[in-house]
């Protein structure tokens, strides 16, 4: 997802900046959702080392099983960002907002 | 309720989440036990004395009386217990008296203060700012001259950028600079939003502002950054005479109502340059990218507050049968599975963005160690703490009055402040917006994508190892390919 509106955005942009500057919020959002999300995958593999050492089992158990919450209900919507971004300029420059 | 510090959330992040161990504690060659020692105190002082400043304040608000901006009195006496905690000069080199912990230590205490009241935090957060500015561009006398004071808490800092016509567009900043021949300056205009422009709860505010030399070119490269000092200070140390600077009004706002907004007129102020002209919005950067950071941890702060009390209502509010007939009575609401299902949101939200700032910081530390590499990554990840946590603390304390029905939307509960306290975050230090043209623009389209495909690689890395079993019990299986997206 982020690679696909990473790559729209670096071919969009030197042709029609609205179009692609249409897309930062929502290019951010799914940056910033990737990247909370990888910081979790990554607390993912450290609480699972402690939990083989068996350390401090019980907040381990709860650090993983909010980690795979996110990626399941949060990082989904990575998705629709990027429909948003790649799918949605043309309606964003269409849009009769009256100006 | 009172707030409790993650303090096991925290450590965990510390311990784990900076990119290399030389990005976290051991860099500075500190223990983490050390940093979780501290961390806890901090903590303790910030459950006991400034939590319960919240409601307080938020009633109050501060109010000007002639030109001196107000607080309620228990933030002064706080605030007294909070400097001579000597908690201010956490983050800051030992050489000016700091503690010189690492970024991602600083992070974290500036997440517990601001969860504690995100008005008392402002203050602090500004001065943390300033310092930063001020080392990276101050002169040695200069440095000698204020930093001393400022990371002790004595003296607190403020950034003077917005005009009434220069809000985002800095360009358009007329505040005037005229040389005098001892060397100074003459600054005239008016500054608003100006946070903790005016107080009462150090002796000394030692303004930044921008501001215009006589010839200086338009727009935004004729830009010139200046001390000014509400008091001046003289060769000793002592303080001097008051200043030109005045504050004309505060602003009455819906959140963070007993942080004071000020309108400061300067009438001839005088203020000394710091570094060369014209390069002041360069050197505001510098203050702005550690201000952007720190709102965004705020953003992980309210929205950890409100996952603490939305917790504990659904724990204790009783309503209604499980629909899986577990129970003949009534039960608490967090049986119930839309209940669960928004507090594990806003949990997730919390640590999600709490990781993403913590692992930034590490990346800040590495940059500031020198790495050219870190210092882009860092640039990259910097709009993406500021705004992603602050937008998503939106919906986290919206979620946090869900939880509680209609008491949410009582303010008897505290919860409908974190809603409006959080208003602000995607707001100041540069809007959602601006941080995704910063990000777009600059991070990414100015290098071609590269740093954004390095943080896509790191990122697949990251996924190889989870689906590769580098995780056991219930990581593994769990975590491993199902429902995550691929990058």
């Amino acid at each position: 997802m982020f690679e696909a509106s990473l790559e729209w955005l670096l071919n969009t942009a030197g042709k029609d900046p609205n179009a692609a500057f249409g897309g930062s919020v929502p290019f951010l959002m799914l940056t910033g959702n990737l990247a909370a999300a990888w910081q979790l995958g990554r607390s993912i593999l450290a609480a699972s080392a402690k939990l083989e050492q068996g350390e401090d089992t019980g907040f381990m158990t709860r650090k993983i099983a909010t980690a795979v919450f996110y990626a399941q209900h949060i990082l989904v919507e990575c998705g629709a960002e990027n429909l948003r971004i790649t799918e949605g300029s043309a309606s964003l420059g269409d849009a009769a907002l009256n100006l | 309720m009172t707030y409790q510090a993650p303090i096991r959330d925290i450590m965990f992040n510390i311990e784990h989440l900076p990119p290399t161990p030389e990005a976290g504690a051991a860099g500075g060659g500190i223990e983490l036990e050390d940093v979780g020692a501290a961390l806890e105190a901090l903590g303790r002082f910030c459950s006991d004395i400034v939590a319960p400043l919240s409601r307080v304040g938020d009633e109050a608000g501060a109010r000007l009386d002639g030109t001196e901006a107000v607080l309620p009195e228990a933030y002064t006496q706080a605030y007294a217990q909070f400097a001579e905690m000597g908690w201010q000069s956490l983050p800051h080199p030992e050489e000016f008296g700091g503690m010189g912990l690492p970024r991602a230590a600083a992070a974290a205490a500036t997440e517990i203060l601001n969860a504690s009241d995100l008005s008392f935090g402002l203050c602090p957060l500004l001065t943390d700012g300033a310092v930063e500015a001020l080392l990276l561009t101050g002169s040695d006398a200069q440095k000698q001259k204020y930093l001393e004071r400022m990371i002790s808490g004595q003296w607190s800092g403020t950034m003077n950028l917005t005009e009434p016509q220069a809000g985002s567009d800095l360009g358009r900043v007329r505040c005037k600079a005229e040389p005098a021949a001892d060397g100074t300056y003459a600054v005239s205009g008016t500054k608003i939003f100006i946070t903790y422009g005016e107080h009462g709860l150090t002796e000394n505010i030692i303004h930044l502002v921008l501001a215009r030399t006589p010839n200086a070119p338009a727009g935004p490269k004729g830009l010139s950054l200046f001390i000014v000092p509400k008091f001046l200070v003289e060769e000793d140390g002592t303080l001097g005479r008051r200043n030109a600077v005045t504050c004309v009004s505060l602003e009455h706002k819906l959140g963070v109502r007993a942080s004071p907004t000020a309108v400061l007129e300067y009438d001839g102020a005088t203020g000394f340059l710091v570094g060369e002209e014209n390069r002041g919005l360069e050197y505001m950067f510098v203050m702005m990218r550690a201000a952007r950071f720190a709102v965004g941890v705020q953003g992980v702060a309210v929205s950890e507050r409100a996952c603490q009390h939305a917790l504990q209502y659904a724990q204790e509010r009783v309503q209604s049968r499980p629909v899986d007939g577990s129970t003949k009575d009534a039960a608490p609401i967090i049986r119930h599975p839309d209940v669960q299902r928004m507090l594990l949101r806003m949990r997730a939200l919390t640590e999600g963005g709490r990781a993403l700032a913590i692992a930034t910081a590490g990346w800040l530390d590495l940059a500031k160690q020198g790495y050219t590499d870190a210092e882009d990554m860092a640039e990259f990840l910097v709009p993406l703490v500021k705004a992603f946590c602050t937008e998503r603390s939106l919906e986290v304390t919206s979620l946090g009055v869900q939880v509680h029905g209609g008491m949410g939307f009582i303010e008897e509960t505290g919860v409908a402040q974190f809603y409006r306290d959080a208003r602000i975050l995607p707001i100041y230090e540069g809007t959602t917006a601006i941080q995704a043209n910063d990000l777009l623009g600059r991070k990414v389209l100015r290098d071609g994508g590269a740093t954004a495909r390095r943080f896509a690689g790191m990122v697949q890395e990251t996924e190889q190892a989870l689906q590769g079993g580098q995780c056991s019990g219930a990581g593994r299986g769990k975590a491993a390919g199902r429902g995550v997206p691929d990058v």
